[in-house]
């Protein structure tokens, strides 16, 4: 024992304690009764200086946060807030949008992504649609199959006559069961009879490392992500799910229509935020947005990805586009049994 | 319960000790000692059966999401059916380890404030903010812990605003600003910081 | 070759005054990320992204690759100084080198640290500047079969590590990767033990797990001990802090083996520091010359693990500049940098841009050997903190606890898993079940599902696959053959023990 304890010091020290202990119950009293926001709600229309922050639901370095911290840059000057980015990674991004909406309504804003999206009707995700509202989208762009540049295959038709041959042996990395990659090559089993075998790789970098390796013989990704293995001729797009050629995108590629697949769930990355937040807020952060796209920064990023010129919708749009993409998922998934309810 | 310091003691005192042990009453300690394997029998049981319930994503013949888990639930269930058999068959192995530390005593009244102002410390920071709760904390936590220094008290107030300067403004954490009035008092702290 | 070593020397000779600076302040930063626990360096070097904005692309990897290599291992301070891991890859620095600071042998425990992380660092150096390509084409090969038998070594340190009970230990093991199911499922997306609530719908994270476990375990048992009875620290006394040659010799193996498994593990995209530095402590532990000793003061224990977490950088570029993939998270950061500023990292890359790839080098040497000093230099001060009263230190530890966990995902639930493991972590503290298992299977638990769950779809439920291939099945004979010796030294260690029940090896 390194310290006697005195009883006068100690009695003193009880009622510091006590005293202490009564500001916390005053505390939670006041907040009680004082209702539960701050004042930020009271505020409404009125600018608010506190920061808006920016939750990309994904880790570091991806496309989400890549996006985010673009636009978070232009939005700050426009805004005359701090924009600060968050990671929040987690649940294929629930766990960020769950994040976001426990922030006051109007001060977070988060990126959504199509896979994110496909949580909700899965039956995986932890907020519902109607918890949040669109502030705009950012990014439309569509997906591909890739195979190995010097590989087997040299194109569209030598991977798909090897397809039938051994249905359901050809493997394709995918980000993961359930989500819209897999809904993609159900479609393709479905409507083009050509069935592959979708090997889950969470990890990008694992999913990339696996065509490159011989592991699986085909990729699906999207081409924006894959830009450095496609400049050096690593991997190359055999089939695109695109109602036309991608400008920029070389290569002896088929369309998904040419095959007979008449869908395409191109991958996006917007911004959505409370669906409680005021009007004049999500005007606001609208507006802001809407300046991402003179940004000369953000114009190269869209060459990078491989963007529709489609890419910009409005908060309205947005809300609604989310809406019924998140239907058709829904759709989809339960058409080809991959619902996770 | 406690046991005293090991070091110092030679082989001969100790297995001298353990005979001792040995002689104790068992009963006392039988239920006692197997309480932690019954329980995780039970548990590993029950979140098997849940496991039953997880959905089967893709083709049937591939691996659910409840397969991992329950191998898991087999490995522990195993474990603690090895467990409850050697504790069952010999006594020596039913002798709960004791944490002879070499540190001092340990009191449950002083664990139970610890743990009390650990929890009253995050339940300070949902409704009084992080800067507030932090200062209350470490003022209270060292005075309790034995420091009574009068320093304690400005330490405690220009480290909480020292920590939430740093992580607000260079590494961008979001912490908790409290509600209703204190929300008002972090803001007002903050800005007062130049943090906004 | 000789083209290379130019190439290098000059770009450090030409880094000036501008580049130096920067270096210094990637590797300061670099150790504060590390020492925080639950701001991981991943976080730091994501978290200077935007202060690259405005530099050109070498400057830009010189700090945020100082920072990286530097954040391997500023964590081993606080490992070994308060028994708080900063970083997961610091958690077997614990058992060793917490182990030495109590005997008062602190200054010698960071000396070997810092030698060993200055080691790790320059061999995988060496290997990424001449040997690049021929270690990127065998990761290549590598595939999830390969990566599953890897993390099974890493789990199966686990068993070395028990002194008493392996039983309980494989327990714990199993009940921390339970516990790491929690949430939404990586590879099904189905959601699993959440119970209806949020909090675990959204998955409990193993960084909460070990930092309630070790560091508010820790603070709860010394706050109900009063702080009394601590052996006093006498850092005064300590003469040096490095070892010496003979010493030096005397641990090479452990130098090596530590080495080559950080140089290998981190060339394999989705492993990193983490798993080489228990894999490569399992290793110590089994096969080292000093095995008897590894667990619990043991400087070979120090050695292996922090070798093995600085030899991933090196391991982790190569993919990254050989084929655009990145080895670990920290080095997908790298990858997005590289992006932005338009360098596509590649083959070409060292083509186009040989004067870049040298920046790169010369930029990590230059860290490396700056993080020595400062480790070294930095040593005896740090040590003056275990002066304090150890109140303020606990008081402080459980302030960065929980802004680790705050920083996890910006949500105050994690505080809450933090706080409630804590809580456990100080009763197991106290039965016969030990932590580390537990810590282990929570952070090693989801890769060892995702990989053997990507391995059975991809070979259509073929569970051979693990054993035909010739890594993977090179592998899973060495993790056999390591949990038979394991086995055979359990039962002789029983036999002798009969007389005397075993101290408890729960720390």
């Amino acid at each position: 024992m390194s310290k006697a304890w005195p009883k006068m010091k100690n009695r003193r020290f009880e009622v510091a304690v006590l005293i202490s202990l009564a500001t916390l119950v005053l505390g939670v009293a006041t907040a009680c009764g004082g209702g539960t926001r701050g004042p930020s709600e009271g505020g409404g229309g009125e600018q608010s200086n506190r920061p808006v922050d920016m939750v990309v639901p994904f880790g570091a370095g991806g496309g989400a946060d890549q996006v985010a911290r673009i636009a978070a840059a232009s939005m700050e000057e426009e805004l005359g807030t701090q924009v600060p980015v968050i990671n929040t990674p987690g649940a294929t991004g629930s766990t960020g949008m769950t994040s976001m909406l426990t922030s006051p309504p109007g001060e977070s804003v988060a990126i959504l992504i199509q896979d994110t999206l496909a949580t909700v009707p899965y039956g995986s995700a932890s907020f519902e649609l109607d918890q949040i509202q669109g502030v705009c989208r950012l990014q439309e762009m569509p997906s591909a199959l890739f195979v190995q540049g010097d590989g087997p295959y040299e194109n569209w038709e030598a991977l798909a006559a090897a397809a039938r041959e051994t249905p359901g042996e050809l493997k394709v990395a995918t980000v993961g069961q359930g989500s819209v990659d897999d809904v993609m090559l159900a479609a393709l089993a479905e409507q083009a009879g050509i069935e592959f075998r979708a090997v889950p790789f969470s990890d990008p970098s694992e999913r990339y490392a696996a065509l490159l390796g011989g592991a699986v013989d085909a990729l699906y990704e999207q081409p924006g992500d894959v830009l450095s293995n496609l400049e050096s001729g690593e991997f190359q797009p055999v089939m695109v799910f695109a109602d036309a050629r991608v400008e920029g995108l070389e290569g002896d590629y088929v369309l998904g229509r040419d095959v007979g697949v008449d869908l395409a769930l191109n991958q996006f990355r917007g911004i959505v935020t409370n669906a409680e937040a005021d009007s004049a807020t999500v005007g606001r952060l609208s507006d802001a947005c809407a300046a991402v796209q003179e940004d000369p920064d953000f114009t190269e990023f869209q060459e990078q990805n491989f963007s529709t010129p489609e890419s910009y919708q409005d908060a309205d749009e947005f809300t609604e586009y989310i809406q019924t993409q998140a239907d058709t998922i829904a759709q989809l998934q339960n058409e080809f049994g991959l619902s996770g309810q | 319960m406690s046991q005293k310091a090991v070091s110092g003691r030679t082989d001969e005192l100790r297995a001298q000790e353990a005979i001792k042990k040995e002689r104790r009453p068992v009963s006392r300690s039988l239920l006692l000692s197997v309480l932690p394997e019954v329980v995780l029998l039970a548990a590993t049981m029950y979140l098997f059966v849940v496991a039953l319930g997880f959905k089967q994503v893709g083709p049937s013949d591939q691996i659910g999401p409840g397969f991992w888990p329950q191998m898991l639930c087999v490995g522990i269930g195993i474990g603690a059916l090895v467990r409850l058999g050697q504790k069952l068959r010999s006594p020596e192995s039913r002798v709960v380890g004791d944490a002879a530390s070499e540190a001092g005593e340990l009191r449950m009244p002083r664990v139970a404030l610890g743990v009390a102002l650990v929890v009253g410390y995050v339940v300070g920071m949902l409704f009084l903010g992080y800067i507030l709760a932090t200062a209350l904390f470490l003022i209270a936590f060292i005075y309790l812990g034995g420091q009574r220094q009068w320093y304690v008290v400005p330490l405690g107030i220009a480290s909480s605003l020292l920590f939430a300067y740093v992580f607000l403004k260079v590494v961008y954490i979001a912490l908790p600003s409290g509600v209703g009035i204190f929300d008002q008092l972090t803001v007002l702290l903050y800005e007062l910081l130049g943090v906004y | 070759m000789v083209e290379t070593v130019y190439g290098v020397l000059s770009a450090m000779a030409s880094i000036g005054l501008y580049g130096l600076v920067l270096v210094v302040i990637g590797v300061l930063l670099g150790l504060l990320v590390g020492v925080l626990p639950g701001l991981t360096f991943v976080m730091g070097v994501l978290l200077l992204v935007p202060f690259t904005y405005s530099m050109d692309t070498g400057s830009a990897l010189t700090l945020m690759l100082a920072l990286y290599v530097a954040g391997t291992y500023g964590g081993a301070l606080t490992s070994i100084l308060l028994n708080i891991p900063g970083e997961p890859n610091n958690v077997p620095l614990l058992w060793d080198g917490h182990g030495m600071a109590r005997q008062g042998r602190a200054a010698e425990a960071l000396g070997w640290a810092a030698l060993a992380a200055l080691a790790g660092g320059l061999v995988s150096w060496v290997m990424l500047v001449f040997a690049a390509k021929p270690f990127a084409s065998v990761a290549l090969q590598l595939s999830s079969p390969e990566y599953f038998a890897v993390v099974l070594l890493g789990l199966a340190s686990v068993l070395a590590l028990t002194e008493s009970s392996v039983v309980a230990a494989l327990i714990a093991m199993f009940v921390g990767m339970l516990i790491s199911t929690v949430g939404v499922s990586q590879v099904t997306g189905v959601v699993r033990y959440d119970f209806g609530t949020t909090i675990l719908r959204d998955g409990i994270d193993y960084l909460a797990v070990m930092i309630g476990m070790y560091a508010l375990g820790e603070v709860i048992t010394r706050f109900g001990e009063n702080f009394g009875g601590q052996v006093a620290q006498q850092p005064a006394r300590v003469a040096t802090t490095l070892p010496g040659l003979r010493a030096i010799r005397d641990r090479g193996g452990s130098f090596l083996r530590g080495i080559l498994t950080g140089s290998l593990i981190g060339t394999v995209p989705g492993a990193g520091a983490t798993v080489a530095s228990f894999v490569s402590y399992g290793l110590e532990k089994q096969f080292g010359k000093h095995k008897g000793e590894v667990g619990r003061e043991s400087p070979s224990g120090v050695v292996a693990p922090q070798a093995a977490s600085t030899a991933t950088v090196g391991g982790a570029l190569i993919p990254l500049l050989v084929l655009g993939i990145p080895g670990s998270a920290a080095a997908a950061v790298l990858l997005g940098v590289f992006l932005l500023h338009n360098v596509q990292p590649g083959p070409q890359i060292f083509v186009e841009q040989p004067d870049l790839v040298y920046t790169i080098f010369g930029a990590f040497l230059l860290s490396l050997i700056l993080m020595f000093a400062v480790g070294v230099l930095g040593a005896r001060p740090l040590i003056r903190v275990l002066n304090f009263p150890e109140v303020y230190v606990s008081a402080f530890v459980v302030l960065f606890a929980f802004i680790g966990a705050l920083a996890l995902r910006q949500s105050l639930s994690d505080v809450w898993i933090t706080l409630a493991f804590g809580v456990i972590g100080f009763a197991m503290a106290r039965s016969e079940y030990p932590i580390a298992p537990l810590v282990l299977g929570a952070i090693l638990g989801p890769l060892a599902e995702r990989h053997f769950v990507t391995t059975m779809i991809s070979s259509g439920n073929d569970w051979t696959v693990f054993f035909t291939r010739p890594i993977s099945g090179t592998l899973m004979v060495i993790l056999v053959l390591l949990v038979l010796l394991l086995g055979y030294r359990a039962y002789k260690a029983r036999e002798q023990r009969t007389v005397e029940p075993g101290p408890d090896g729960s720390r």
